[in-house]
């Protein structure tokens, strides 16, 4: 029987750890210093609304009863002890350190749509670089642009105090300009709405949606080694 | 070509919620297998439409509101 993964925590969960989305128990499996939730299963889920919101919702019941929760991607079943044991122990210092982060928060979720702003165009000091220098610095403005989501600058100053990591992914496919993921302190997701719907005008017409609180998704650790 | 099937269907119903939980358990969580992936049929479909409905997902969050 194989073991398929829910998530990897650094305690054990208040309570009885439940049953998974095939109602089949869930077990916790001490490895490197962090805990697999694991189920037995023969084959992976089939991708379903049905599936999926049944993993969502074993995620979230685990995620009420710890401080520290860090969501496995779903699908992943593992063939045995041995291959669960080696998929999680040359990863653990990475797990353990994503824990910390996460421990007592939580994750929102900010769609921002728009018209893309424009990249500064290169600075006329650098017109003399040549064309390597010019593509270098070109490289580097855009990765600046995928980290900071530009667009977001007006809601910044009623975020930052709620934000205490941020991971953003850029799609530049209008009306989409940008996800963003924010991990705020459980407990403040009322206050991160707030502020959002507080700096809406401000930000005008760029828009932002809202989501959350989720577990945090986003901030688990995601390379392969 | 079932699975496929069912892969489109789950978005094509999808709402913003639905939306957000197909990105957080497919896109994102820790990886702890390259075979996760391709182990899922109708996943690669499910990226593809997931990109074109997350940008339909503030009108879909407006219906949601009114």
């Amino acid at each position: 029987m194989s073991h398929y993964v829910y998530a990897v925590l650094a305690e054990a969960p208040r309570g009885d750890a439940g049953a998974g989305l095939g109602a089949e128990p869930l077990r916790l499996v001490p490895i490197g210093g962090v805990l697999a939730v694991v189920g037995d299963m023969a084959a992976p889920p089939a991708v379903s609304p049905r599936t999926l919101q049944a993993h969502d919702a074993v995620v979230r019941r685990l995620a009420a009863a710890v401080d520290a929760i860090l969501p496995v991607r779903f699908g992943t079943l593992l063939d045995g002890d041995t291959a669960l044991a080696d998929a999680i122990a040359g990863r653990a210092p990475r797990l353990r350190e994503a824990l910390a982060l996460v421990a007592g928060r939580e994750q929102m979720t900010l769609r921002v749509f728009g018209e893309a702003a424009a990249i500064d165009p290169v600075a006329p000091a650098l017109n003399d670089l040549g064309p390597g220098a010019r593509y270098l610095e070109d490289r580097r403005r855009r990765t600046r642009r995928e980290a900071e989501v530009p667009e977001l600058a007006p809601l910044r100053r009623r975020l930052d105090p709620l934000v205490r990591a941020e991971h953003s992914h850029r799609h530049d496919t209008p009306p989409l300009l940008a996800s963003v993921y924010h991990l705020i302190e459980r407990g403040r997701a009322p206050a991160y709405l707030d502020a959002v719907a507080a700096g809406a005008a401000a930000l005008a017409p760029t828009r932002a949606v809202a989501t959350g609180p989720w577990p945090p998704y986003a901030f688990a650790p995601e390379e392969l080694e | 070509m079932a699975a496929r099937d069912e892969a489109r269907q789950i978005l094509d119903r999808a709402d913003a919620s639905l939306l957000d939980v197909v990105d957080n358990l497919l896109t994102k969580g820790v990886v702890l297998s390259g075979d996760v992936v391709v182990g899922l049929a109708g996943v690669d479909l499910l990226y593809l439409r997931l990109s074109v409905l997350l940008c339909a997902a503030d009108r879909i969050a407006d219906v949601k509101r009114q």
